[in-house]
């Protein structure tokens, strides 16, 4: 035996970093092939168009490879050329950077736009930085920003003449298609779409090649996650932070919350970057600390940006962002990881909280807002004139006079008022607000009840003040001058017209046989005294019997347009109500008992009238 | 499988199996021509030496003192002191002043030293331990008397027959045969702490040295044989006191109630204070992947390494020689050093060369620290020099288990480095001061 030395320890595992990248490389290219079968059954020139991407991808990222290895080479140190440059190529594992960015792109992306982004995402982002192992950013995800920004327009998800596949409508992508009215991902409907839920699940879309197979990327991650080839907390936590939010969203948004869910994961390229694209391990923090904490912070970022952003896809910012912050939270965490595990739990705790809470305020915030509805104008049935000249209140103010339009419904309550003059000078008008309070009640009242108010007395000489113990709703505080302006002049609008109540008191019939309990119906006749027409009848009270209440507001109309522009005299001397009704009563069927009483209460009313 | 924590440990091989196959060797006497006995002490002080050239010693003499702690050491043989000669003393790496022994193979004994009886006072037998010059066997080499000198609050013993290392098995093996003897050497070191339990630690694939234990166990109530899973670095003190109490201390086990002591050390224990001999023998596992018949030995302390692998088939490679497992020992220059008592093993690997990749900055390392450290973090520091945040990132708490490296994907010399961090951090330290 010949004795060596060595490091300790002499036992290693059997895990090699060329094993995790193959493995990884394996998943991806079971979603690839996934991707190749899906574009064939859309297309020949689809599912070449996709192998034709893949290829550039990776033979552009050998180039770049090659390229930067040249440019490194050291010739006293690094010894032969090629055997230097083949464990440069070894050693770099691009490959995986190739395949992931090109199934990050939608297939419908000109071969040009490929070699650009494949040679950017090598040559800048990873060699520029140092290679593998010390790049900041994920090659990938920035590559794809960088497209976004440049050749957005280009990044087509159909191929030319193909816009209507996928079921979509001139082959925007779901995810720009889903929010196609209104706020995005917070009113937008899978109905927009011609995708159903399973068709999102199953890859049955359009979007980037890689992406859309949402099942399949989920069970390749749990796979990789179980063969310790990605970390599993970072999309957890990722995911679980995504649903937690979308929970409140759906609250806040009125959507159903198992669809909305659903739809959040299924949509775009989330489930892709979070198995694949978060979970690469040199842009991650190295504790599992810190690869939790990248997993919320990038759903909170992703989520905003879907809800409050104007690209339709967040992912790849979120990702960039996240590793703009890795080394910060690596810097950051020092000190035992098994010691004070409540500090970690605590703030990742308090994070999602946040996240969530802020999400759910951004789309609150975001909801379209629908305009508060504009008071619905009433059209008055008729409308009466009338003016009224105020006396000179000595000194201060000067004599003026008011014109008022009184417009009322058809049962004769206060629906409208305008005026014009009710103080001189004007600026006494600065009562307004009590002038709209009085507005306000005269037009919630009945004319008869605006003939039982008593008038607003002015008291000698003084400007403006109230009597002492003078109250009423129609006094506007202040301005006693105005309000009896106001109170005459709608007086003298309605001063054709008087008032006849009267109430009449029976037993019902309800129910198959009449009620033990009478029922009072009280009426309001308002009768034009200068015309000596019953102008309209108002049944204030007791028109039916609660079972009759709804076959009564189907006739009322009927049967009050009866009492309309009726002469007087010619009812007082109907003694009958089929005279009244005419053939028309069969009609009130259900109700004539209604129509009978209101009969007797309006001559009850209008007894004596005119003596 | 832990959110935020460290996992802390790892199923790794065993290869226990290779060593088991065959029978105890015991080695023939006639074999043993000289024992060496080193006569500087880890720290660099030399022993005091209590015999010269000429003497004539037998099994068990006095010979030796270590100053520190005041550790006595005894003859394996009977014979004749011979000059001091200068060996590689594989603990320090470098050669030292060794005391050697010619063999005159009659192993006359020396008188037996004062036995102890298990009820006399705690004093007595902590005083009788020191007497012995009992060590810990599992490696450490600390003196088990200084565990139990004026201790307090002590509730339970914990006697660790977990072996966790890969290729060991000695351990396995005495507490097989002697379990009784770790029984009774347990009671004495409960005595000697004045606690009321005794827990006897031994991984769960183990079956018949538990069996063993439990049925010598079973007469005392307090005394529990308690499995723990199969995890390295499951013998590490932190991890079983981890694993069996789930609680953690800062310096020593003390500070929770606990003393740990490892399963060989309290079969030497109960061979002092019962039978009278201080420790002239032990067990120990050659085994390794380069080694054709692999098999515990029973060899008498002090003796070469030479020797010891006369026995053995090796085969012809570039082999690593480790004194101990391969998770945490360093390997030996050749095959001139003599065994100590605490040497429990020589490894024999075929060496293998690793080419290490970029760090892949994937964690692994991290998350499967026993100690809670964040190796990645400490080697970057390392390489920046950056002393206040290596003092932060808490180095000095590797132990040198070895983890780090053996997760590894990228095959980089991870616990190398710590240790390179902790040389540079204690001399900045020190130089500070």
């Amino acid at each position: 035996m010949k004795i060596v030395s060595g490091n300790a320890p002499f036992l290693r595992s059997k895990r090699t970093t060329s094993q995790i990248m193959m493995e990884l490389l394996i998943g991806l290219a079971i979603i690839f092939v996934a991707a190749v079968i899906y574009n064939f059954t859309l297309g020949v020139r689809y599912g070449l168009k996709t192998i034709c991407i893949m290829t550039v991808a990776i033979l552009f990222t050998f180039i770049s490879d090659i390229i930067a290895g040249s440019l490194r080479y050291n010739k006293e140190k690094d010894g032969k050329f090629d055997e230097y440059l083949i464990h440069f190529i070894k050693s770099n594992y691009s490959v995986v950077t190739a395949v992931i960015f090109a199934l990050t792109l939608p297939i419908g992306t000109p071969v040009y736009v490929v070699i650009i982004g494949s040679m950017f995402a090598t040559l800048v982002v990873k060699h520029a930085f140092g290679g593998f192992g010390s790049n900041v950013f994920n090659p990938a995800a920035l590559s794809r920003i960088f497209l976004a920004l440049t050749f957005g327009s280009q990044l087509k998800a159909y191929l030319p003449g193909g816009e209507n596949i996928g079921g979509l409508v001139a082959g925007a992508t779901v995810t720009s298609q889903y929010a196609a009215d209104g706020v995005k991902f917070l009113t937008g409907s899978l109905a927009n779409t011609n995708v159903s839920m399973l068709d999102l699940y199953l890859g049955n879309h359009s979007g980037a090649i890689g992406e859309t197979f949402t099942l399949l990327i989920l069970i390749v991650g749990i796979v990789l996650a179980a063969r310790e080839v990605i970390n599993w907390r970072t999309p957890v936590f990722f995911l679980g932070t995504v649903a937690l939010s979308s929970v409140f969203v759906s609250l806040v948004a009125k959507v159903n919350m198992i669809e909305y869910l659903l739809v959040q994961f299924g949509v775009g390229g989330m489930v892709f970057g979070a198995v694949f694209m978060f979970t690469d391990p040199v842009t991650s923090p190295t504790s599992n600390y810190g690869k939790a904490l990248i997993g919320i912070i990038g759903a909170l970022i992703n989520v905003l940006i879907r809800i409050a952003g104007v690209y339709p896809e967040g992912t790849a910012f979120s990702i960039a962002f996240v590793n703009i912050i890795s080394p910060m939270i690596d810097r950051l965490i020092t000190g035992r990881t098994n010691n004070k595990v409540w500090v970690p739990a605590t703030v990742s705790g308090v994070m999602v909280l946040g996240s969530v809470g802020l999400i759910t305020g951004v789309s609150a915030a975001k909801m379209p807002r629908v305009a508060p509805e504009p008071p619905p104008i009433v059209e008055p049935f008729v409308t009466y004139l009338g003016s009224y000249t105020s006396p000179t209140p000595s000194e201060y103010a000067e004599e003026f006079t008011t014109n008022v339009e009184v417009g009322l419904s058809d049962a004769y309550h206060i629906v409208k008022i305008e005026y014009d003059v009710i103080a001189n000078p004007d600026n006494y008008k600065k009562v307004t607000d009590g002038i709209d309070a009085v507005i306000d009640y005269y037009t919630s009242i009945s004319v008869a009840e605006f003939k039982a108010l008593p008038v607003p007395a002015l008291s000698e000489g003084t400007t403006g003040s109230t009597v002492v113990g003078q109250t009423g709703e129609h006094i506007i505080p202040g301005a006693i001058y105005s309000s009896r302006a106001l109170y005459e002049a709608i007086n003298d609008a309605l001063k054709d017209l008087n008032v006849y109540s009267a109430d009449v008191e029976d037993y019902p019939y309800d129910s198959g046989g009449y009620s033990d309990e009478t029922l009072v119906m009280s009426v309001d006749v308002y009768v034009d005294t200068v015309t000596d027409l019953i102008k309209v009848v108002d049944i204030k009270d007791g028109a039916s019997t609660g079972t009759y209440a709804d076959r009564w507001e189907t006739v009322k109309e009927a049967v009050l347009s009866k009492y309309h522009d009726l002469d007087v005299a010619t009812f007082l001397g109907y003694t009958n109500v089929a005279e009244l009704y005419g053939e028309e009563v069969a009609t009130y069927a259900g109700v004539t008992y209604s129509a009978r009483r209101l009969f007797n209460a309006v001559q009850k009313a209008l007894e004596g009238y005119g003596g | 499988m832990k959110l935020f924590q460290t996992v802390g440990r790892r199923k790794i091989p065993g290869y226990k199996s290779m060593s088991l196959e065959r029978e105890l060797v015991v080695l023939d006497p006639k074999k043993v021509e000289y024992v060496y006995f080193p006569l500087v002490a880890a720290n660099n002080v030399p022993l005091e030496v209590f015999v010269k050239e000429g003497d004539k010693v037998k099994v068990g003499t006095k010979i030796a003192l270590k100053q520190q702690f005041s550790v006595p050491l005894f003859s394996s043989v009977s014979g004749t002191v011979r000059a001091i000669e200068k060996r590689l003393n594989v603990t320090t790496g470098r050669p030292c002043d060794h005391l050697v022994i010619k063999n005159d193979f009659k192993m006359t004994k020396e008188k037996p030293l004062k036995k102890v009886e298990l009820d006399a006072s705690k004093e007595d037998i902590v005083a009788a331990i020191k007497e012995a010059g009992i060590v810990g066997l599992g490696g450490a080499n600390f003196p088990t008397w200084v565990k139990y000198n004026n201790v307090k609050d002590i509730h339970t013993i914990l006697i660790n027959a977990v072996e966790c290392e890969p290729y060991l098995t000695t351990d396995y093996v005495s507490c097989s045969l002697n379990a009784a003897k770790v029984i009774s050497g347990a009671r004495y070191l409960q005595k000697a702490a004045g606690a009321s339990k005794v827990i006897v630690a031994i991984k769960v694939k183990k079956e018949q040295a538990c069996n063993c234990l439990k049925e010598a166990a079973a007469p005392y109530p307090d005394i529990e044989v308690r499995e723990v899973p199969d995890r390295y670095p499951m013998g590490w003190e932190r991890t079983l006191i981890q694993t069996i109490f789930k609680k953690q201390y800062d310096k020593l086990p003390s500070e929770i109630g606990v003393i740990v002591n490892n399963s060989t050390t309290a079969i030497a224990v109960h061979d002092a204070l019962v039978e009278g001999s201080p420790i002239v023998s032990r067990i120990v596992t050659v085994s390794g992947n380069a080694v054709k018949n692999a098999a515990n030995i029973v060899v008498p302390v002090g003796i070469l390494a030479e020797t010891v692998l006369n026995e053995f088939e090796v085969e012809e490679k570039e082999v690593v020689l480790l004194v101990g497992g391969p998770m945490t020992s360093n390997p030996a220059k050749d095959v001139s050093f003599a065994l100590t008592a605490c040497h429990g093993a020589l490894t024999l690997l075929e060496k293998v060369v690793y080419r290490p990749v970029a760090c892949l900055r994937c964690g692994s390392c991290t998350a499967h620290c026993p100690a809670g450290l964040q190796p990645i973090e400490i080697l970057r520091a390392f390489e920046g020099r950056d002393y206040e945040r290596l003092e932060k990132l808490e180095t000095l708490r590797c132990v040198d288990c070895g983890l780090c490296s053996y997760v590894c994907p990228s095959k980089i010399e991870v616990t190398d480095m710590m240790k390179k961090a902790k040389t540079l951090l204690r001399v900045h330290q020190s130089r500070k001061k």
